[in-house]
């Protein structure tokens, strides 16, 4: 597939990104001879990452764009960024049609020179994908008329391009993405309350992986579920995930599933999710990584995606919101008030 | 309007967690290492320490939503240490960290302590200024020790009066006379 036309979409982030900071960084030679070794032969991928080099001063500024920057035809669909300098980064940023969060894990841990896992368990690779039956299809429509999924009330309007990319470092928590879900719950809910937005339906897109196991390996897996959120108690929103198919790949399904591809299309901004939410949940304790910041792709009616994940000394809760929308104080506001909600619950270390 | 703080008692606290947690992760995202390395939540917040629900302080905004806090507990040698003192962004330069301030020092008199410590991050020299406005002192290293042992995980102090915090520097500061 060509890169260009991957990356293309105005309204979703393209790349995905892992920043970590690590107790050593890696001989850069070193983690280029192991990724080329282990990089997908078939081309799918592109060609095998580069390393590039940035110092701390300028980490904002270039781990932005690793995540903003289109991918060009004919270069690599994933970046890895070191800043050897102080204390150690490695950042993996990938194209999303190649890697989901738990593959950028995996090349984490390849330049690395570490077998990195986490917790989260991929769902059957079997599983199959919501069926969009004609009757579905027109549930989706008819919501989409009545009862849209609720949009956090944007702070801004500008033309600027990009996503803002804020991170917030806690203590470490385990929590269930469910635990998560009810605190997103409540802080979108809350954040609307305060701009006077009607109260609307909340439904979230659910990152998952379709992998067999906990090992990541370098390639694609990216899935997700769909879920409302109008009874934002753990043990409803669990019972759902069970119930739950994942979704088909973003906007194939409804926008080609005659005979409503029309009003499918008339209707895009109003069919989806509020915001999207994804969990890679906790590293394994013994490598070498710190902290790991994810940042999903910004995705949904809002343009917001939250990403976590959890190392043996810090749970690193992000928050990526499109610039045309939000500012980045309220992108801080935002991800501080879902910090309020879950860490106000008993922790587990 | 003259801005108001208020003892923050367990109760309060326990009422107020939510607000609390998501100021102080407010204010960490903003500010960085300069304020902290990590935020806090339920267990440090609510963790139970000398004195701790007699030293610490609110304070509310005009539009009534939690503008700011001091959290402190009791120190052997009768210090008033701050734990973790806070201003919402868009609070600021209006009175809120003075009043949290003179609540404190009002809390702490009451408590008969005999100084008030807390330490600053060399990253944050607004802070600095802004305790050294209120008659706070850079520590020098013999007063120290006491004061700040560590016991509570709030970071070893050395000998030369700073600790050492994810790679960087935080400052001492002590007022004895209050």
């Amino acid at each position: 597939m060509e890169a260009q036309r991957r990356s293309g979409h105005v309204e979703i982030s393209s790349s995905i990104v892992l920043d970590a900071t690590v107790r050593r960084a890696p001989d850069p030679a070193k983690a280029v001879e192991r990724l080329d070794a282990a990089w997908p032969a078939d081309g799918s991928a592109g060609p095998t990452p580069t390393i590039e080099h940035a110092v701390p001063a300028d980490m904002d500024v270039r781990l932005d764009e690793m995540a903003n920057r289109r991918y060009e035809t004919g270069h690599s669909l994933c970046r890895v960024l070191l800043a050897e300098d102080g204390e150690p980064h490695v950042c993996v940023a990938a194209h999303h049609s190649i890697l989901d969060g738990l593959g950028l894990i995996a090349v984490l841990g390849t330049a690395l020179g570490e077998r990195l896992g986490t917790t989260a368990r991929g769902i059957d690779p079997a599983l199959p994908v919501r069926s969009f039956g004609p009757g579905y299809a027109f549930r989706r429509l008819l919501e989409a008329v009545a009862a849209p999924p609720a949009r956090i009330a944007p702070d801004r309007i500008a033309a600027e391009p990009g996503d803002h990319l804020v991170r917030l470092d806690l203590p470490a928590s385990r929590f269930t993405t469910a635990q998560l879900l009810v605190a997103v719950a409540g802080a979108v809910r809350r954040w609307n309350a305060g701009s006077g937005r009607r109260r609307g339906r909340l439904v979230v897109a659910v990152g998952a992986s379709r992998r067999a196991d906990a090992s990541p390996a370098i390639g694609p897996g990216s899935a997700w579920f769909r879920l409302g959120l109008d009874d934002p108690r753990p043990e409803v929103i669990e019972e759902r995930f069970r119930a739950e198919r994942p979704e088909p790949a973003r906007g194939s399904a409804l926008v080609g599933a005659a005979p409503s591809a029309l009003s499918a299309r008339l209707l895009a901004r109003r069919l989806g999710s509020t915001l999207l939410v994804s969990n890679l949940a906790r590293m394994d304790p013994s490598g070498s990584v710190r902290a790991g910041a994810f940042f999903p792709a910004a995705h949904g009616r809002s343009g917001i995606a939250l990403g976590c994940l959890t190392t043996p000394g810090r749970t690193v809760l992000t928050l990526r919101a499109r610039r045309s929308d939000y500012t980045r104080e309220g992108a801080g506001r935002l991800v501080a008030m879902v910090a309020g909600a879950l860490m106000a619950e008993p922790r587990r270390p | 309007v003259i801005p108001t703080a208020q003892a923050l008692d367990r109760e309060a606290a326990e009422r107020l967690l939510h607000e609390i947690i998501a100021l102080d992760a407010r204010v960490l995202e903003a500010m960085g290492d300069a304020y902290s390395d990590v935020g806090w939540g339920r267990e440090e917040f609510m963790l139970d320490l000398p004195g701790k629900w007699r030293l610490s302080a609110w304070a509310l905004a005009e539009d009534g939503r939690l503008a700011g806090f001091w959290i402190a507990s009791r120190k052997p040698g009768g210090v008033a240490h701050a734990h973790r003192v806070a201003v919402a962004a868009e609070a600021r330069r209006r009175g809120i960290g003075r009043a949290l301030f003179e609540c404190a020092r009002s809390l702490a008199a009451r408590g008969r302590a005999r100084s008030m410590a807390l330490s600053v991050s060399a990253l944050n020299p607004g802070a600095a200024a802004f305790y050294e406005r209120l008659g706070f002192r850079r520590s020098a290293g013999d007063e120290l020790p006491a004061v700040l042992g560590g016991e509570d995980g709030d970071g070893v102090l050395g000998p030369d009066v700073h600790e050492i915090r994810s790679g960087h520097r935080n400052h001492v500061y002590v007022l004895h006379e209050f």
